[in-house]
């Protein structure tokens, strides 16, 4: 009897322990509300649940190719260059399904050229994608001749600014994909050969998995849901900056690391990773209410990556293989 | 017995790794239902060979043959499909993921074709390991939190689920074992035989292998160095074939 209190107990605490993500948003939540009562304003909660659906979307994506051991360091240029087509498109009178099918394939290509870099050309997924991140800056930049794109259509503006009940529109997007990835990653075998890639990919080839396809497949995933939330972002913000989303990429991973995923792969949710979405995004609002300089953004995100993954390691809740 | 009626046969198989010839012309036949142990020095190219056979390597010269059908593997999933089963000296296992998740790792049940069927995974798991005479805590505990012997039983318990192969090599399953988790290993073998499935035993430990075999391949430095029946094996004769001295 003592004995199977004490498994229980064991267990709750691994239970606590392994979602804790959730436990720090409540308790940064409940400080803000001391420090500033506009954080828990009905108003205010919805800013936050405006601005988590864009990244989270990509956090999702980006999760599956961090449990499976790789990055994506080209999700910000990706966001903004995807704006940039929306932009023109819409303003040239392209129709919304023309558009997302337009943006669906740019996105496909970039998973494509990244995933060929990665596995035939053998280059390190950080360098391979940190230069596609420069190469879609770069074409964003001659694309947009450096100017804001302004007059997308009231029609594509839904997207992003609509909302369904006292839902944001974003947010029922956002919802999907989160299901349809926590589907794949929990309870598919393509998830099942994700995670044995990123624990071991040697032992993942020798057992027969197909490792090169399984982590093809991640990217063109990844590249195509990228891109389906840079469409919601430019239609969010009704305009396409050419300075657009920049640094996502490191929000995005602060936001994993945050919530529990290993750095180098074979651990991760989907639930904490939407939770280190959501709490990084409380962080943002914060600066922000406070009247903080918003640059201090990066200088935290920077910091709380470094905090997460040191805590793993002191910890060793990061075995090797 | 004559060649063509052999359950595996190597042909003139060569492999270079670089300027590194691990393998140069080696053939080898196996008959259905031996337990044939596979021995030679460190850098013999016994571990090589198999990985050929189960298609972790493509041989850059050579050919095989299962049942007299030439087969070309060019990933390890084809060499499972011909029913080749191998216990890596590596194990190959994923530490993070559950034992559950190991057992079937690259082969997983399937629900409506995509998703996982983790009750019958973690059902039949409990069951192979139980034959095996090993205990885990619990099925769904990460593989890094068990014991040298207990990893080896997960990746023993691969061939237990589902169809069985029709041949499995085993590399060096005996080293870093104690001499009761050596006993169960040298059970083990003799029990695969006995279900009629054909063996292939890679150690250095030669008194295991004088217990299991039925007869000995010798390799050295990549080479066949010669092959020995039951009724000879004698441990100075193998040695001696292994050093490379007549």
């Amino acid at each position: 009897m003592g004995l199977k209190r004490d498994t229980d107990v064991h267990l709750a605490l691994r239970i606590i322990n392994e979602n804790r993500i959730f436990l720090i948003i409540v308790l940064f939540g409940i400080i803000m509300r001391f420090i500033t009562p506009t954080f828990t304003t009905k108003q205010n909660i919805l800013y936050i649940l405006q601005d988590i659906a864009v990244p989270g979307i990509i956090a999702c994506g980006c999760l599956m190719l961090m449990i499976g051991g790789y990055f994506d360091l080209s999700v910000g240029a990706n966001v903004a260059l995807t704006g940039a087509i929306v932009a023109k498109m819409s303003i040239h009178g392209v129709s919304i399904p023309v558009v997302l099918l337009a943006v669906l394939l740019f996105g496909a290509t970039v998973g494509v050229v990244n995933a060929i870099v990665v596995i035939y050309f053998k280059v390190n997924s950080i360098v391979a994608t940190l230069s596609m991140m420069s190469i879609l800056r770069g074409i964003l930049l001659l694309y947009t001749k450096e100017t804001i794109i302004t007059g997308i259509p009231d029609s594509f503006l839904w997207f992003g600014l609509g909302s369904i009940g006292f839902l944001p529109v974003l947010d029922i997007f956002f919802i999907l994909v989160a299901c349809l990835c926590y589907a794949v990653l929990q309870r598919s075998v393509f998830g099942r050969h994700i995670y044995a890639l990123g624990s071991n990919r040697k032992s993942a080839f020798l057992t027969g998995i197909k490792v090169d396809s399984t982590l093809a497949k991640v990217y063109i995933y990844e590249g195509l849901l990228t891109s389906f939330a840079g469409f919601l972002f430019v239609t969010k913000y009704s305009a396409a900056l050419p300075t657009a989303a920049m640094g996502l990429e490191i929000t995005i991973i602060a936001a994993i690391i945050v919530g529990g995923a290993r750095l180098f792969g074979g651990k991760g949710t989907i639930l904490n990773t939407v939770g280190g979405v959501v709490l990084m995004e409380m962080i943002f609002n914060a600066i922000n209410l406070m009247n903080v300089n918003l640059n201090w953004r990066f200088i935290i995100q920077g910091l709380i990556i470094i905090f997460a993954v040191t805590y793993t390691v002191i910890f060793k809740e990061s075995p090797a293989e | 017995m004559n060649d063509e009626q052999a359950l595996l046969r190597l042909e003139g198989i060569s492999k270079s790794f670089g300027k590194i010839q691990a393998l140069k012309d080696v053939n080898l036949t196996i008959q259905k239902g031996e337990v044939v142990g596979l021995v030679g020095d460190n850098g013999a190219g016994k571990s090589t060979l198999m990985k050929i056979v189960a298609g972790a390597y493509i041989p850059d010269q050579g050919e095989i043959y299962i049942s007299n059908e030439l087969v070309r593997f060019t990933h390890p999933s084809q060499a499972r499909e011909k029913g080749i089963g191998i216990i890596y000296q590596e194990l190959a296992l994923a530490g993070l993921l559950s034992v559950t998740a190991n057992v079937y790792m690259g082969k997983e049940l399937r629900r409506f074709k995509v998703f996982v069927d983790d009750t019958r995974m973690k059902k039949n798991t409990t069951e192979a390991l139980k034959k095996l005479k090993t205990t885990v805590k619990t099925v769904d505990q990460p593989v890094s939190t068990l014991s040298g012997g207990q990893q080896h039983a997960v990746a023993t318990a691969r061939y237990l689920i589902g169809a069985p192969p029709i041949i499995i090599i085993m590399d060096e399953p005996t080293a870093g074992l104690g001499v009761v988790e050596a006993e169960k290993i040298i059970n083990l073998i003799l029990e695969t035989k006995q279900r009629g499935i054909t063996v292939i035993f890679i150690s250095h430990n030669l008194d295991h292998v004088f217990q299991v075999a039925d007869r000995i391949v010798v390799l050295m430095s990549g080479v066949n160095a010669g092959e020995i029946a039951k009724k000879d094996f004698n441990r100075s004769v193998v040695v001696k074939m292994m050093m490379g001295v007549e």
